[in-house]
């Protein structure tokens, strides 16, 4: 058996932890000042289709999303993966499997509550969708639309169950946050998810993976 | 499985998508009761069984070396076994080769892109006798051994891999027998004492491969221009449209000498879109398109203009009201009608459900008695491959127990007059009559092929409505149900539950007795029991209507179609459909964040009916 998993090194999260400061900056200014993190973030994602879809999906889902009665987001994160997969399996000299796949999976969490009490709780851990594989940024976005608003309706349905499941047990008066806070971190390297696509690509031949197998299950 | 349904062939949809949301002479087989001759009791070497030799001699000469391998081990298998103190008295290998290709596009992009290529083999075996082995009633399952082979031309892989499902198939099939005979011993004699194994003329044909040519290129392209018409309409919270490009080749052989190798292609475009109701109903339309190759699908005009029609269908039935359960007059359209008689009475005639006594069995001794109006006759027909300009489904020349596929008149002038049989006998009906299906690694049953009704009594298309109104006013109703589009249905068999059925609407509306406007409503499902249901038909449009859709039974998926004139019941009932309560989404769709663009105004939906 030989199986080629590569997840390019797209494995990037987003979060926008100082979520709620900016959302009450937004609503008691009409100009609100931009958040520095915020204006970076931009910058190094400029050029990349799917970093700005997601950081425009973000920015939409961070100022607007809210349901009656239950508070807005305080933190969201988008993570994606991109997964080409080669799969050749081989028995008795002969290849029996040949699969090529390709996909890039979405996840979203959305965080209700504080740092000290949150909705990351049963329904309220992520929600999981495909992203389009080319960088058309309305197909992007519709799908990021999609995730996040049941993410969002999850974590409010998890928030109240949690605190409900709370309220049955004696708590300690001081308990450990559920989410540490952590200063925001913009590290982005386009030029390094190229490289890595062109190194798969040239040094892997679907022909050499059979020849590699074929003579290992031969001797 | 008791629970038989029918879908449209609808690709696979993306992993949210698809939480939200959550298918030539027959008759003569009366005159053809032939049993042929069998050993009364144990001795299990059947002397009607043809002889190894002559099994072995029915070889095809081939070049093809899959072919060869298969013929090869086969032969030394049935040599070998033959010795053994259990010899099978039936041995078949059938490996089927499937490339797979599909292509999903959502909003004008790729979703997902996958190239499949696999080979299967079924390996089935029978032990003991014709009149009682090892896939008797409830061991049907120990008659097949799977497992996937080497996708290249190596022989000696292949029969390695043979070789080794044919001596785990031999472990089941032998132990299993015990079991049919102790099982057969201590219970109380079954009603229907058939042989479980039917004796069959071999078969002998090798097929031409002819792949049609697939542009890929040309494909992704239409494929993210065709998914990328759905952006225009807010409404539409998910679209997508799935291409699956399959060409696929099965090979037979069998110690009775058949030899049949089977290529096949298809090319089958899906679109599907959604919505969601203010209430948290989600409403879905469909649409499926299937041929042989590219040039039987339809152009990209053709498939925009559905486009447009699936997005105002769902504006309007985000609008429309709740429907409430009702019972009184009904209008069926013809693909309506074609799913409700493949529900109702198509999984009713399959042949093995009439001697297994878990099943209901309705129609199992209403043979030569009226089931249905005298106007109404029912064949199935897998021979043939287009009916109206639209490439049937259920299309086969043999059927996987290797039987030439017949036409089969299973009703006439509403007479019952067969079942749809695989090579499981039933009473008094002793051979298949090419109806034995199965997905791979399943055991063959009775299925539909290509369901087709027909009428004599029939009115034209555009007077059916007045039909259905006049028909409202004689029973002193407010209003009948039109129901123009459905989007499956299923059916339950089993005589430990209601022999019920449901069909699931997708475009229904009111006809108002007193003149109004047709009303859109949404959220309900026809419901009902077959024998009250199938007698309740007044009378039909003069045009058939195709639906092609995978139906799922205990022998699996397989292609089915189904076809009817529209048809106009005295009485049809509706019950209110499950659903969930989430809210549609709190946003604007991405592109609507200003409110609502001129493309909305292109999106409004026509209210009318057209039957």
């Amino acid at each position: 058996m030989s199986a080629l998993h590569r997840k390019l090194a797209f494995a990037l999260a987003l979060a926008m932890a100082p979520c709620v400061p900016l959302l009450r900056a937004a609503s008691g200014d009409s100009k609100p000042a931009l958040d520095p993190a915020w204006v970076a973030a931009r910058a190094a994602a400029r050029g990349d289709g799917l970093l700005e879809a997601l950081l425009t999906e973000l920015e939409r889902s961070k100022s607007r999303l809210k349901m009656d009665q239950v508070q807005p987001p305080y933190f969201i994160e988008y993570r994606v993966n991109d997964v080409e997969d080669y799969g050749a399996e081989a028995a008795f000299g002969a290849l029996r499997e040949n699969q090529h796949t390709h996909f890039r999976v979405l996840r979203v969490i959305v965080r209700i509550g504080d740092y000290k009490q949150d909705s990351f709780y049963g329904p309220g851990q992520g929600e999981s969708t495909i992203l389009p594989l080319d960088n058309d940024s309305l197909a992007l976005r519709h799908q990021i639309w999609l995730a996040t608003d049941e993410a969002y309706k999850d974590a409010g349905q998890a928030l109240a169950e949690k605190q409900a499941e709370l309220k049955r047990f004696t708590t300690d008066a001081n308990p450990v946050d559920d989410f540490a806070k952590s200063a925001p971190l913009i590290a982005v390297d386009l030029e390094e998810n190229s490289r890595g696509r062109h190194r798969l690509v040239s040094s892997v031949s679907r022909r050499a993976i059979r020849h590699r197998v074929r003579a290992l299950l031969r001797h | 499985m008791p629970i038989s349904e029918l879908s449209p062939n609808r690709g696979q949809l993306h992993v949210r998508a698809a939480k939200l949301l959550r298918l030539a002479a027959a008759s003569f087989l009366a005159a053809q009761l032939v049993f042929f001759p069998v050993p009364s009791d144990a001795g299990d070497k059947p002397t009607s069984a043809p002889s190894t030799a002559s099994r072995v001699s029915a070889r095809v000469s081939t070049n093809d070396p899959v072919l060869k391998a298969m013929q090869t081990e086969l032969s030394r298998a049935i040599t070998e076994l033959g010795t053994s103190d259990q010899p099978p008295y039936y041995l078949s290998y059938t490996v089927y080769d499937q490339d797979f290709i599909m292509l999903t596009g959502a909003y004008g992009s790729l979703l997902d892109d996958r190239a499949i290529a696999r080979r299967f083999a079924d390996v089935t075996m029978r032990v003991g006798t014709p009149d009682l082995d090892n896939t008797h009633g409830q061991s049907r399952s120990s008659g097949v051994s799977s497992g996937t082979l080497p996708l290249g031309n190596d022989q000696d892989a292949i029969a390695r891999v043979l070789w080794e499902l044919t001596d785990r198939e031999y472990k089941r099939a032998v132990p299993a027998l015990m079991n049919v005979r102790t099982d057969t011993a201590v219970r109380a004699e079954e009603e229907d004492k058939s042989p479980d194994f039917s004796k069959e003329r071999p078969e002998t044909h090798v097929g031409e491969a002819d792949p049609a040519p697939f542009d890929r290129s040309a494909w992704e392209g239409e494929i993210k221009r065709l998914s990328a018409a759905f952006r225009k309409y807010p409404d539409v919270y998910f679209a997508s449209v799935v291409l699956q490009v399959t060409n696929s080749n099965s090979r037979m052989v069998s110690t009775e000498g058949t030899t049949l190798v089977s290529p096949s292609s298809s090319m089958r475009l899906v679109m599907e879109a959604q919505t969601r109701a203010d209430d948290g109903m989600d409403l879905l339309r469909v649409e499926t398109f299937q041929a042989p190759n590219a040039t039987g699908l339809p152009g990209e005009a053709e498939l925009t203009a559905k486009i447009e029609k699936m997005a105002a269908d769902l504006s309007a039935l985000r609008k429309a009201p709740v429907a409430e359960p009702y019972d009184g007059p009904a209008l069926l359209s013809g693909r309506a009608a074609a799913v409700f008689f493949h529900e109702v009475l198509g999984h009713r005639l399959e042949g093995h459900r009439q001697r297994d006594e878990e099943e209901g069995q309705t129609f199992t001794k209403k043979v030569g008695q009226e089931v249905l109006p005298k106007f109404l006759s029912v064949v199935d027909d897998p021979t043939i491959h287009e009916l109206a300009g639209v490439k049937l489904a259920g299309a086969y020349d043999f059927d996987n127990e290797g039987t030439p596929a017949e036409r089969v008149e299973v009703i006439k002038d509403g007479v019952l007059k067969n079942f749809l049989m695989s090579r499981m006998p039933i009473k008094n009906f002793s051979e298949s009559n090419g109806h034995g299906r199965n997905q791979p690694g399943l055991m063959p049953t009775g299925r539909q092929g290509n369901l087709i009704v027909t009428s004599t009594q029939t009115v034209p298309e555009t007077q059916m409505r007045q039909k259905l109104v006049d028909e409202v006013k004689k029973q002193g109703k407010p209003y009948g149900l039109y129901f123009d589009d459905i989007q499956g249905g299923f059916t339950i068999t089993t005589r430990q539950l209601p022999q019920a059925f449901q069909v699931l609407p997708v475009m229904v509306y009111k006809v108002y007795a007193d003149g109004r406007t047709d009303e859109l409503v949404r959220g309900v499902d026809i419901v009902g029991t077959p024998l009250a249901a199938l007698t309740r038909i007044l009378t039909t449009g003069a045009q058939k209507h195709v639906f092609n859709g995978v139906c799922g039974a205990e022998s699996g998926q397989v292609p089915v179609a189904a076809v009817a004139p529209s048809m106009l019941f005295s009485e049809m009932e509706v019950q209110k459909r499950a659903h969930q309560h989430e809210r549609p989404p709190l946003l604007p769709p991405p592109g609507f964040e200003d409110g609502a663009s001129a493309a909305k105004a292109g999106a409004q939906a026509k209210d009318e009916v057209k039957p």
